[in-house]
This record gives structure tokens, sequence and C-alpha cells, in this order.
């Protein structure tokens, strides 16, 4: 018998300007769950390491490029840890380089999404993982 | 007997002078054998016991080439090997141009003459003596002197007037294998010099593509925030913002759209030099319509394909379709009229094919068309629909890149002719 639990996103961003826009695509598409936001790697991990601190998110909506310990290095780490290998989580980058995507991919993310030029928000990208966690069966951890 | 046989075989003559295989074969090589064969055969032709051949290209003694021949009474100096420095009596010779025969006193009292008997070499071999020399230098066709040859010890008398001048067309005979020599040596220098700046060029030219791409790329973060923050005040400020204060939210937004299409351009710009594309076949009719197609131009805008050939054929499509949607786009983009007609039309030329794009445009004035080509030039300022000024220049980069050449030219009446030429192989010529 599985327990529904409200959906939840981790957010690993460190760039202000891209936090204000998902919790701005969060407000206008009326999406009341739970959004977590860490601002790099290390500090995602220390998170998700502490149970009382967050609940473990249904997504991880991490970037690549961050201070400290960047995307891909926070996907080695969570991929060797026995806990979290489970994590789903979507890449959302300015990175179009096929090292990066390859590298993601390796570590068996959900998706890459590519932060587009002068984007209208992430409304496309908020609307796209809203749908993905009412529709898609995840694990429950 | 065995003498005469030989001489049949391996005698030469040059203008007048028999001169051995050896050294005719050491002639047309490397300068440093030549000069050993000359002082060899120098010796045999006029029978001595020392003869020395110099190659000094420009005068400069430091970068010459030596090489001496003796007897087996001066075998002992074979291995002497003081360079000489081209001071003294060597000068005489070398800057007046003019042959010295001299009697051993006569060299040793002449005033420029310096005696380097006690000038010894680093195994303490001293300089050989100099019982009556012959000197002739080897003149250049510009005049100077490239060169040295000198007789020591006349195996029978003193030199003569006779061994003056055949030494002397000696000096004619080896002159072009010297002079050919110099300006081998020049062009090496020259070509090697090129082939650095060539790849110093290259060097800056990848740096600046790389540059390029950097930059482009890593403005567009900021620059998608600003489009962000500015769209969020408009929306979040809705009716509580006065007209003027939103014309100017206008204004910003619409110089960060303009700015992230630059941006767009030239990281595609960049790409161009660098990136290659699959080699595909593709029949020219399709190719042509498909840009159209992808183009969606207004309804006021008809395109005419005329087509003279309809053979496939095989080429990195990918440039050669952005070349053909931008000179089509360019042909009703900056159109003055309500309605534009341009006709598209293609044939086949030998082993390349050639579009042309021809539109009733205003047409590009005659004395801006090379302007057009420039990165970032625009003939009508941006905010009037002028483009980033990337077009052509992405074009003709596209095109050059692939090995063809585009133009541009008056349309009959009005308007702007385009045609460029891009090499293609035959789809038949290539596996599919």
């Amino acid at each position: 018998m599985k327990i529904q639990r409200t959906a939840s996103l981790l957010l690993v961003e460190d760039d202000d300007v891209d936090v204000m826009s998902v919790k701005r695509a969060f407000r206008k598409l009326k999406i009341a769950n739970p959004l977590h936001i860490t601002r790099d790697g290390l500090e995602a991990l220390a998170a998700l390491r502490n149970p009382g601190q967050i609940p473990r998110p249904t997504l991880v909506l991490l970037d690549l490029n961050m201070p400290r310990m960047n995307g891909l290095e926070f996907l080695e780490e969570i991929r060797k840890d026995s806990e979290l290998k489970k994590l789903v989580v979507f890449v959302l980058t300015t990175s179009e380089a096929d090292e990066d995507l390859c590298a993601a991919y390796q570590q068996n993310v959900a998706g890459y999404i590519v932060k587009s030029d002068v984007a209208k928000d992430f409304m496309e990208v908020i609307a796209l993982l809203d749908h993905y966690w009412r529709v898609v069966e995840l694990p429950q951890i | 007997m065995s003498d005469r046989a030989r001489n049949d075989r391996g005698l030469y003559r040059i203008d007048g002078l028999t001169v051995r295989a050896d050294v005719a074969a050491a002639m047309t090589g490397e300068v440093g054998k030549a000069v050993d064969a000359i002082a060899e055969q120098a010796r045999h032709m006029i029978p001595s016991h020392q003869s020395a051949v110099s190659y000094i290209p420009d005068g400069n003694f430091e970068v010459a080439t030596h090489a001496t021949s003796f007897s087996e009474k001066y075998a002992r100096y074979r291995t002497y090997d003081v360079m000489p420095t081209g001071e003294g009596i060597w000068s005489v010779i070398f800057e007046q141009g003019i042959a010295m025969r001299l009697t051993e006193s006569e060299l040793y009292n002449h005033p420029r003459f310096r005696n380097f008997s006690d000038r010894l070499d680093e195994r303490g071999l001293e300089h050989p003596p100099m019982p009556g020399w012959l000197a002739v230098p080897v003149q250049g066709s510009r005049g100077s002197s490239i060169g040295l040859l000198q007789l020591s010890d006349k195996i029978d008398g003193e030199f003569t007037a006779e061994d003056e001048e055949l030494l002397t067309r000696l000096a004619a005979v080896i002159a072009p294998t010297f002079e050919v020599h110099y300006f081998h040596e020049k062009l090496r220098a020259r070509t090697s010099e090129l082939e650095l700046a060539k790849a110093e060029l290259e060097r800056s030219n990848k740096d600046l593509e790389q540059f390029a791409y950097v930059a482009s790329h890593d403005l567009k973060a900021p620059l998608r925030a600003i489009d962000n923050l500015s769209s969020w005040l408009e929306e979040d400020l809705g009716e509580t913002i006065d007209g003027d204060n939103r014309e100017k939210l206008q204004l910003l937004r619409g110089r960060v759209k303009r700015m992230n299409r630059l941006l767009d351009d030239l990281l595609q710009y960049s790409r161009a030099g660098r990136t290659s594309h699959a080699r595909t076949r593709v029949e020219p009719g399709q190719l042509v319509a498909e840009a159209v197609r992808l183009l969606s131009p207004p309804a006021e805008v008809s395109i005419e394909l005329l087509g003279e050939s309809s053979e496939p054929f095989v080429t990195e499509v990918t440039p050669l379709e952005v070349v053909l949607r931008n000179l089509i786009h360019n042909a009703f983009k900056h159109h003055d009229r309500s309605s534009a007609e341009i006709k598209v039309s293609w044939r086949r030329s030998g082993d390349r094919m050639v579009f042309t794009i021809l539109d009733d445009g205003p047409g590009i004035p005659a004395e801006l068309r090379a302007k057009a080509f420039q990165l970032f030039q625009t003939l009508k300022p941006r905010d009037q629909g002028g483009g980033s000024g990337m077009g052509l220049a992405l074009i003709r980069r596209l095109v050059e890149r692939a090995g063809g050449e585009v133009t541009l030219e008056d349309g009959p009446e009005r308007g702007t002719k385009a045609t460029f030429t891009w090499p293609i192989t035959d789809a038949a010529m290539e596996p599919a």
C-alpha cells in the first residue's frame, strides 16, 4: 500500500533571479507544493543528509554552474550515496555543451533543460515538472 | 689508357671548362659539398699544394661556408680550423672584386696581409705557410662578391697570368651555384617566416573565435535576468504605471531583445568557422522550398522558385540551408513596399551550384555594398528594423568556408541580386 506524500521540489541554484523566476512560476501556476532552495551542491547535500531539515524531495531541479560544488559533482556524490541514489534530478542550465549534457545523463538525470535565452520565466519548465510528478509514478523515499 | 676512359665517362665541360663529374653534381646540391668539390677541382686544374673555397653570402663571414684542400706536403694542415674573419687582404679582393696574384715575398710584405703564422688553432696548429698566392673573387650577378677562390704553393714555379685567367673562369662557372644557393636560402628563410606568421594568425583567429563564443554565451545569463526582472516589473506594476514609464520599460525590453539577438548571431558566426557538418545528398528544389517554408513569409511576399537543375548533389547541407534562408529572408525583410516579389533561381555549373536571389526591394547603394558584408554593419538604424548587422557577414563566412563566393549587384529594375556559388559533389560519385 502506497502512502501518498506531498510532492516537493528541491531547487539547487545560485542565481537569485533564477530562484525568483522559479518561485514566480510556482505562484502563477498556483502550485502550492513545498519548494526548498539551496545555493550550491554542498548546501543541497547537507540539507538532504540531515532529515530534520527538509523532507526528501520528490524532484531535484539542479543548476550546473555553481560555486563550491557544481551540479555534476553533486550528481556524482548522490549517485554514490545509497540513501540518495534514487533521487529524480532534472538539470536546468545555460550550458549547451555536449560534454555537460552527456555527463549529466551518465549520472541518470531524468531530463536536461537549457535555460532558453531571454525566457518567459521558467513557466514551461515548472509546468512540466508539476505535470511530471502528477503523472509519473515515483519511488517513495 | 685508363685516364682517357675515365675522362670520357667522368668529365663535364661547362662554359669551356672541363669539370669533374662529382664537381658538376655537387654544384646542384648542398653548398657544403659544392665548395669541397670545387676546392679539389681548383687544386688539380692548376696543380698546387693548397686551395681554399669560400661561399660568403652578403659578405657575412659569420655565415660563410669554407673548404680547403691540401696535398700530401701539407697533410698535417688538413685539420687546421681557424675560421677566416674577412679582415686584411681578403677584404681587398672581396670589396674591390679584383684578383690578386703574389709571390711569397710580395704577399708577406703586403701592407694589408696579416701574418697568420702566429695564430694557432685550438689544437695548437699554426696557419700553413703560403709560398705564393693566387686569389679571385666569385662575383654574383648583382656585381657584389659572394665567394672567394684561393690557391697557394704552385707545384711548378710561380702562378702565371694564364693561371689567374683559368681560376677566374672557374669562379665564373661556380658563381651561379652560389647564387642559386643564396636565393634558395633567402627563400627558405622567408618561407619559414611566413609559415610562422601563418601559424600565429591561425592561433589568434582561433582565440578570437573562442572569445566570441565564450563572451556571447556568458553575456546571455545576466541579460536573461534583466529581461525577466523588467517583464516582472511590467506585469506587477500593471495599471499603476504611467504611460511614460511603461514606454521606458518597453524600450528597455526592446534593447534586451536586440542584445540577445546580437549575441545569438555572434554565437552562430563564431560557430560557422569551427563546426563541420555532415555531408548529405539533397535535391536543390527541395532544399530551396524547405528554406522558404521555414521562413513562413507573409502573404504579401511572393517567392518564385526557378530551378534549372533538379539533379541531386552531395554537400554540407546545414550551412547551405542557413545561407539560403538568410539571403531569402533579407530579400523581403528589408522591403520598402507593401508587396514583394522574390525570385530564387539555381543552376549547375561544373562542380558547383550557382544560386541567385533577386528581390524588388529598395536595393543597396553601390558604395555601401562592400560595407554590407562587414560585421555589425546595418544600413538602417537598428530601431527601424535593421538587423544585428551579422547576417551578410555570416553568409559570406559560410560561403567562403565552403569554397564558394558571394556577390551583391543591382537588380535589373530595382532591388538587389545576390548570387553565390557553392561547391558540390555529384550524388553519383559518393556512396549514398
